[in-house]
């Protein structure tokens, strides 16, 4: 069983493309401020490289969000598209989950989104404990409890608090990827896997006005 | 040959099904109006949304209605620009998804290209003619006000345009002030039927030394000022004043079109864009107009993929086409 992992919801875009057993090969990408949309490019060249072909991957993970609103909507739509088309199962991951299954404590995974908004949640051995939600840096400071971040930055914005900067290593992202999988929590029809975005537009557009 | 094309550049999830004589064996597009209309425009962010959540359903609906699978698909084309980034980015990975998946060439296209091939499906006199070149295109929707000289396939020369904004913008503001939701064009088009286009002359604006420039923002700022004129008249003749500004958004473009026409000496002129299906604008062409006029076909008028996959193939045939790195680039120039 093979799987292509992909996460465009958070920096670094990662690609990684494994078994159960081995990694066969990884990439991630940090572009400074570029669209990173050349997640396909980059898997079909090394995909070409390890001789493979779309037809050695069996099921697809990508991180649903929350996360950058464009950047997690290009690889749901990747994700989604590409396990429609190879007809194979697709596991989508939460990106606060996928943080904090890197930790075997209770943690509060944090990813920052723009001016003073914070994607939150909270997890306890990887166990979900609360609900995502979008809060605000008040909020955020009020928080106890260990925070994980791949934001290296928040760490200056929260100078009291426990902050751990940590990124899913490839194996950890492959891991959780094949844990989903295996525990069958598979996209019912991948056609309509939608990005979580937490964020209406209508809060959005009122902001702006 | 079967090419699927897909167009997302503004706020319609498109996909068509071709064949190789260009002939549409599926043309879907869900439309996104109600869930702009409530902001009186589109909100990209909206548009991306949608576009996300339909696009692989609207495909999915495509090769049924075409009667076709996966596998029968050969190429791929996809709108990569201009419009909308977040809109267009959406197509492009769904393009590419395609193209990594089942192996297929992938073809980038200009939405504006595909404007102008939706004069070449099989359903459309044009492509009877052996060769239609030197051609002038009047390219007129939304975003959009152009004159392009064709002298042979792909080959685009941009010989006007607009300064500011385009008739599609006008006609959609000035049916908001008339108190019409988005999109206003169809809604200026509907009142004026029944109304005298002569009732008020609004201007005309021409340029000195620029006989092929448009410039809409003015005619927009007349009407607008005409209406907050005119309050009481509005009531009982709104017919009369949409008739009105329809007929100067239109003797505008005939005007610039057929000067063009003559100067460049050109073979024959096509009318492209969402504008292009106003009734006014065509009437006034045929009658105008000394030499041939072609339109799209009905419903080929507005933003669709079967333009898209058509104007695909002929970059296919033409052997130019994208790589995986292809990216939305929202302000593509055709020329
Ligand atoms: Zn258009």
């Amino acid at each position: 069983m093979n799987g292509l992992c992909i996460n465009n919801a958070f920096s670094p875009t990662m690609i990684v493309f494994s078994s159960e057993e081995k990694l066969f090969f990884s990439v991630a990408e940090n572009p400074p401020s570029k669209q990173p949309n050349n997640i396909l490019y980059v898997v079909e060249n090394m995909m070409e490289l390890f001789s493979f072909s779309p037809k050695d991957i069996d099921f697809i993970s990508v991180v649903k969000g929350p996360g950058s609103f464009t950047g997690t909507r290009i690889g749901v739509v990747e994700g989604k598209m590409l396990a429609f088309l190879l007809n194979i199962p697709l596991v989508a991951l939460n990106s606060l989950e996928l943080i904090a299954s890197c930790f075997e404590k209770e943690v509060v995974p944090v990813i920052p989104v723009g001016r003073n908004a914070y994607f939150v949640s909270r997890f306890n051995f990887g166990k979900r404990i609360e609900q995502d939600l979008c809060i605000n840096l008040e909020e955020l400071l009020q928080i106890e409890a260990t925070i994980i971040t791949p934001v290296s930055s928040l760490k200056n914005v929260l100078k009291e608090k426990r902050v751990i900067v940590h990124i899913p290593t490839f194996n950890e992202f492959a891991k959780k990827s094949f844990e989903k999988f295996t525990e069958g929590s598979i996209v019912d029809d991948p056609l309509s896997l939608t990005p979580t975005y937490l964020r209406s537009v209508n809060l959005i557009f009122k902001g702006k006005k | 040959m079967i090419i699927l094309g897909i167009e997302t550049s503004c706020d319609d999830t498109a996909v068509a099904v071709l064949n190789e004589k260009g002939k549409i064996l599926s043309n879907v597009l869900s439309s996104q109006d109600e869930f702009h209309r409530d902001f009186g425009g589109i909100v990209p962010e909206i548009a991306s949304r949608k576009h996300a959540e339909l696009i692989g359903y609207v495909i999915k609906e495509a090769l049924n209605l075409s009667s076709k699978t996966l596998k029968n698909i050969d190429i791929v084309s996809v709108t990569y620009g201009p419009g909308l980034v977040g809109s267009l980015l959406v197509g492009v990975e769904a393009a590419k998804a395609i193209s990594f998946s089942l192996n297929v060439p992938l073809i980038g296209v200009n939405h504006l290209e595909g404007h102008i091939y939706s004069l070449f499906l099989e359903s459309s006199p044009l492509c009877q003619i052996n060769n239609p070149f030197p051609l002038l295109i009047l390219i007129v929707s939304g975003g959009h006000t152009e004159l392009v000289l064709m002298k042979k396939h792909l080959s685009y020369q941009l010989i006007g345009k607009t300064r500011d904004d385009a008739v599609g913008e006008a006609l959609d503001k000035f049916a908001r002030a008339l108190g019409y939701s988005y999109p206003g064009g169809p809604a200026i088009e509907k009142l004026g039927r029944k109304g005298d286009p002569h009732f008020y002359h609004f201007p005309r604006l021409n340029f000195k030394g620029s006989p092929y420039e448009f410039s809409y923002s003015g005619l927009k700022t007349a009407g607008i000022y005409y209406l907050n004129q005119h309050k009481n008249e509005i009531e009982n003749h709104i017919n009369d004043i949409a008739a009105s500004f329809e007929e100067a958004s239109t003797d505008i473009l005939v005007q610039r079109t057929l000067r063009a026409a003559k100067d460049f000496n050109v073979k024959a002129i096509g009318v492209v864009g969402g504008v292009s299906a106003n009734k006014r604008l065509r009437e006034k062409f045929a009658k105008k107009s000394s030499m041939d006029v072609y339109f799209p076909g009905p419903n080929l008028s507005t933003d669709n993929a079967a333009m898209i996959a058509m104007a695909g193939a002929m970059r296919y045939k033409a052997g130019q086409t994208s790589d995986l790195c292809l990216d939305a680039v929202s302000r593509l120039k055709l020329a």
